[in-house]
């Protein structure tokens, strides 16, 4: 049972570390790409 | 978050949930295999996730091949996209297989790695091809040299998954045989194989939620890079 519950573990916090980093990366880029496109927008309209 | 597919994050949360509930009817509902064909029988419980951890790898190895085909033969962002996606994804579940495998080996064999069988010893090789991949990308400048580079590689790593799947019809020494399909040697039960069945499509529906989220996010990182790229050469000019 201890090596089921290591198993286990070991799957979980693999798919929660990579969900996890990936919402936070998509929340990172959306507010940069938001800041950038605002950017390009500026400098198009001067 | 604007840009982020809202199917990607329903797709995720449904095969979150249904990977939670074939763990605990895994756990609960389940029975035990025969203790006298087995040496530790409860840890046959960690089929429930590995299989299909391995099949989700698989699905990866194929999304990496197809970008791998269409890079080389359109130089296609989408193909370069798939390729991304494909690796990180083969990478995530290679490793929960390569992790949790070795785990089981140690309750069930007494040893936690065969050297002399072919299932074990292709997957461990292929995920280090997807590791090297994934390290290659982070690393190494993006360009057409890199991206051709990691390309041939990938289509080189695509080459061991039908050795590797087909690895315990050929060539059994260790690892168990395919248990979905009925046989004298597998014999499972009809409330493993229901379990199983739900972890598969549960699997199957996180996949393809995974995947929608990861590609977004490189096609975000990309758009980024046009974007300050653009603005560069409008301070420049």
């Amino acid at each position: 049972m201890t090596e089921l519950g290591l198993a286990y573990a070991a799957m979980i916090g693999l798919i929660g570390a990579y969900v996890y980093r990936l919402v936070i990366r998509l929340y990172d880029l959306d507010a940069r790409l938001a800041a950038v496109e605002d950017a390009v927008s500026a400098d198009e309209s001067e | 978050m604007a840009g982020v597919s809202r199917a990607g994050i329903m797709l995720t949360g449904l095969g979150l949930t249904g990977a939670a509930l074939t763990l605990l009817l895994g756990f609960t509902w389940a029975p035990t295999v025969d203790p006298s064909a087995w040496n530790s029988p409860e840890a046959y419980r960690i089929l429930y996730w590995h299989v299909p951890f391995a099949w989700c790898s698989f699905l990866a190895y194929c999304i990496l091949f197809i970008g791998s085909v269409a890079w080389y033969a359109r130089r296609s962002e989408l193909g370069w996209r798939m390729i991304c996606t494909g690796s990180d994804l083969a990478l995530l579940f290679g490793l929960g297989v390569v992790i949790s495998g070795p785990i089981w080996g140690s309750a069930e064999w007494g040893v936690p790695w065969d050297w002399g069988d072919l299932r074990l010893n292709t997957y461990g090789l292929l995920t280090g091809v997807t590791l090297f991949l994934v390290l290659a990308r982070g690393s190494q400048p993006d360009g057409q040299g890199t991206r051709d580079t990691i390309a041939a590689i990938g289509l080189f790593g695509f080459a061991l998954v039908p050795v590797t799947a087909l690895a315990t019809t050929w060539y059994q020494e260790r690892h168990p045989g395919i248990v979905v399909i009925e046989s004298e040697e597998s014999g499972l039960a009809p409330e493993i194989l229901a379990v199983m069945l739900m972890g598969f499509a549960s699997f199957v529906l996180l996949f393809a939620g995974l995947a929608i989220l990861t590609d977004t996010l490189h096609r975000m990182e990309s758009r980024l890079s046009h974007l300050q790229h653009q603005l560069d050469e409008g301070a420049v000019h």
